[in-house]
């Protein structure tokens, strides 16, 4: 991996070296203007954009990738530091909490359980795993039956805590526990399966109580909670949660046009919120309607206002050590970014010059994460490598 | 009360629909004019602070300022807690007592107030003890300590609570309580700079008729300001409300006030305009904004329901423990509701729920002296021939007579901040 990361750089270097020309080419438009096109045309911004091979899914990549949560799902969440007024708090961790807890770890509560999830995929996709026995031992320590039990038993009082966000991962660890199989992967499902029932339930409440949807681009983000639970949805059959979503959707989204490209990305986005709401809505809309969409909604991929989600942030430009848990965000949105364009093109016809821009698009953005990846520390590795794992299952080799 | 409500309510329905109900604006007006809407308004008599309603608000903060706040009862994840209490804490704190943090400071208010007033009061011993633990040299070094690492907590309610104390100390003719003020002072200073720095980062103005409210902070800010010469404060705040509400109009009255509310967003935001701009500016801008108080879309405001239940607005959003942080942490449930200030509960921000709810069902006795306070602003700020002035004064002593007959529930007693809210309509200071 190390070897082909060189050669990533330097490519990216080039890429970027062209980008920048065009960009000071194209003349600036007030606020008013009309959107200049930085390219005359689709074909001419897709020949500017470099052929980047994107990195494949394999054995060396997800054993890097897994080495992250597998240094994490034991490390505990940080003792809460505020500074007391009156009551000064002693903490020790629960009693019996490696029994009676299960996503203890990995910086956050969703994280513990995105990095959770990114060790069932790795194993799930390649059953020779060199690693995988340490793997299964771990999520056998953090799937138990009793662990769930206690998840369970602190949700039903824990009110909107990590609602919708760690509520998502959660289904999104379970979908992936169903569709496998595997008896370990049986046994954690079974054990998974009441927490993710409450979750669903829930979930399906809060779409029907929640009259407008998080448009941020960092965790409670409506769209994405709604991408993360899918597949979860027609795994498990919850016809119940698919429709609180169909319906939520249309309600949220049907309406939108021109999203506001231009306020991207807020300076801790970890998502893109045009790109997340366009992901969802290619999986939830069928191709034609999701075009007709999808045209009112995206500005043209070679105008000026695209131009905002074009352009990978460079996470190297922050180096306030001070600033690792935004700097870890900025890498983030290079996965998430990568990963929706690639969703995007593939809900497009066929050889669509759209589709082939997004896919060079991606591969740019990827490239400047994975360059990256490693740069926040803990910041970073306790979520990145979920992150990264979702974009590299929507590359497609023949792009 | 309940009785002159009845007729009030029922002139309302009562009174000629001259036009066929429309749905949306304008509305059809409820009376005829200003002249037929004071017809139909009661007169009662002003009620007014005797020694007797003195010792009323005297006593819940007596009881409560060395009660200790409730220790946090958060549900561990991973992490549990223990509590004791700060080491020293009853020297090196001020407000610890009361449910939380600024309803310790409005029972401070108000206890002084009191004593200021009624010098000769039976329980002003007791109130001086309590003045004296509670307001030393000591308490306020490390109150200021504390709030230098606090971050935004009871910004900018509790803020402009303690400037309201040392307005009062302040210009109190008293030895002890010169004493006192100074003790407070750089506490009230270090304030008057984050609440500065606070409006400048605030993008838009706060709402909600709660108690951050910011046409309420803005005033009671003003108010403070100008008590203690602090010029700097009183221009940021007048410079706020210029730019947050100088385009507003057609305020909506009609959906006032939401439960829990302890001010009439709308009225506040009148007041506050009253003061920041001249009265040959705040005339028009005034006309566009409220609508006429005899139209049916004013009616809301011409009287408080202080009985009904009120609903626990915002409860259980906030997340059970508070850990890791930093960017990473999970999103805006975090912030709960708009008003939630300083960890309170909901609406009149005592946090006392445990205690029977009582404090809750003071929050629309408290918004029944805030709107008689509003009231009584509006009219002196209008000139002294404008038509409304007889209906505003009219509407002051209306509101404040019923918050003044329901502090005969027992849940008034639950409210040791109460005071704040009734004794400045009881007794006016100028």
């Amino acid at each position: 991996m190390r070897g082909r990361f060189v050669v990533i750089v330097m490519t990216l270097s080039a890429g970027t070296a062209v980008l920048g020309a065009s960009q000071q080419a194209a003349p600036s438009g007030g606020p008013t203007a009309a959107p200049v096109p930085a390219f005359a045309t689709l074909d001419a911004f897709y020949n500017s954009l470099p052929p980047i091979t994107p990195p494949a899914f394999d054995t060396t990549e997800a054993t890097w990738l897994a080495a992250m949560p597998l240094a994490c799902l034991d490390r505990p969440q940080a003792r809460p530091a505020t500074r007391p007024y009156l009551w000064e708090a002693t903490y020790t961790p629960v009693a019996d909490y490696d029994r009676s807890r299960a996503f203890y770890g990995c910086f956050d509560w969703h994280s513990a359980v995105n990095s959770t999830w990114a060790l069932v995929k790795v194993i799930k996709t390649f059953p020779e795993f060199s690693t995988q026995h340490l793997i299964r031992q771990k999520l056998d320590a953090h799937l138990g039956k009793s662990n769930i039990e206690g998840e369970v038993a602190y949700f039903k009082e824990a009110g909107q805590f990590e609602l919708p966000y760690g509520y998502a991962w959660i289904l999104k660890t379970q979908g992936e526990l169903l569709g496998w199989q595997d008896p370990d992967a049986q046994k954690w499902s079974a054990n998974l399966a009441p927490l993710a029932a409450l979750m669903s339930e829930r979930l399906v409440q809060y779409f029907k109580d929640t009259a407008r949807p998080n448009r941020t681009g960092v965790h409670p983000n409506t769209a994405l909670a709604m991408h993360l639970m899918l597949d979860y949805t027609e795994i498990a059959k919850d016809g119940a949660l698919r429709a609180a979503i169909v319906d939520a959707s249309k309600r949220y989204f049907a309406e939108d046009t021109s999203c506001k490209t231009a306020s991207e990305p807020g300076a801790s986005d970890f998502l893109s919120p045009c790109l997340a709401e366009a992901t969802i809505m290619s999986r939830l809309l069928d191709r034609a309607a999701f075009v007709a969409w999808l045209d009112t909604f995206l500005p043209a991929l070679q105008s000026a206002e695209f131009r905002p989600l074009a352009e990978p942030s460079d996470p190297d430009l922050m180096t306030h050590p001070e600033r690792l848990a935004t700097k870890s965000h900025v890498i983030g949105l290079a996965f998430m970014r990568a990963e929706a364009m690639n969703r995007i093109a593939a809900a497009l016809p066929p050889g669509d010059l759209r589709a082939l821009t997004l896919r060079r698009l991606s591969a740019r953005h990827a490239q400047m994460g994975l360059r990256a990846e490693e740069a926040a520390g803990y910041y970073g590795s306790h979520f990145l490598g979920a992150f990264t794992i979702l974009y590299l299952l929507t590359v497609t080799q023949s792009h | 009360m309940a009785r002159w409500i009845l007729i009030a309510l029922g002139a309302i329905v009562a009174a000629p629909q001259t036009t066929p109900a429309p749905k949306g604006p304008p509305a059809a007006p409820a009376f005829a004019d200003l002249g037929a809407l004071m017809l139909a308004l009661p007169s009662p008599a002003a009620p007014r602070l005797d020694e007797a309603r003195a010792q009323w608000f005297v006593a819940p903060p007596l009881a409560c300022l060395d009660d200790l706040q409730p220790r946090p009862t958060s549900r561990p994840y991973f992490w549990e807690a223990t509590f004791k209490p700060v080491d020293g804490y009853d020297k090196i704190r001020a407000f610890y007592g009361c449910g939380d943090w600024h309803s310790a400071v409005n029972a401070t208010w108000t206890i002084t107030r009191i004593l200021r007033q009624f010098p000769a009061i039976s329980t002003g011993r007791l109130i001086r003890e309590k003045l004296d633990d509670h307001l030393g040299q000591s308490n306020f070094e490390g109150e200021l300590a504390y709030f230098k690492e606090a971050g935004a907590f009871e910004r900018p309610y509790g803020y402009v609570c303690l400037l309201a104390l040392h307005a009062e100390l302040q210009t109190w003719d008293d030895p002890q309580a010169a004493q006192w003020a100074g003790h407070v002072a750089p506490l009230s200073h270090y304030f008057s700079e984050q609440l500065i720095a606070y409006l400048k980062d605030l993008d838009r103005p706060v709402r909600t008729g709660g108690q951050t409210n910011t046409a309420t902070v803005l005033l009671a800010m003003i108010d403070a300001a100008e008590t203690l010469h602090d010029y700097a404060l009183r221009a940021a705040a007048i410079d706020y409300a210029k730019k947050a509400y100088t385009k507003d109009t057609a305020c909506a009255t009609d959906t006032e006030p939401t439960a829990g509310d302890l001010a009439s967003p709308c009225l506040a935001e009148a007041v506050v305009m009253g003061r920041a701009l001249d009265r040959a500016a705040f005339v028009p801008w005034l006309d566009a904004f409220l609508p006429p108080a005899f139209s049916s879309r004013f009616a809301p405001l011409l009287t408080t329901n202080v009985v009904a239940p009120q609903r626990q607005a915002g409860a259980g959003a906030a997340p059970p423990e508070r850990q890791g942080g930093g960017a990473a942490a999970a999103g805006p449930e975090r912030l709960g509701g708009a008003d939630r200030a300083g960890g309170a509960g909901a609406g009149g921000g005592p946090g006392r729920g445990g205690r029977g709810g009582g404090a809750g069902r003071a929050a629309p006795i408290a918004l029944a002296f805030s709107r008689s306070d509003a009231f009584a602003r509006l009219a002196g700020a209008l000139p002294e021939n404008d038509p409304r002035v007889p209906v505003f004064r009219r509407l002051a002593v209306i509101h404040a007579d019923i918050g003044a007959r329901a502090l005969a529930d027992p849940a008034a007693l639950d409210a040791p901040w109460l005071g704040a809210y009734g004794i400045r309509v009881l007794s006016p200071s100028k």
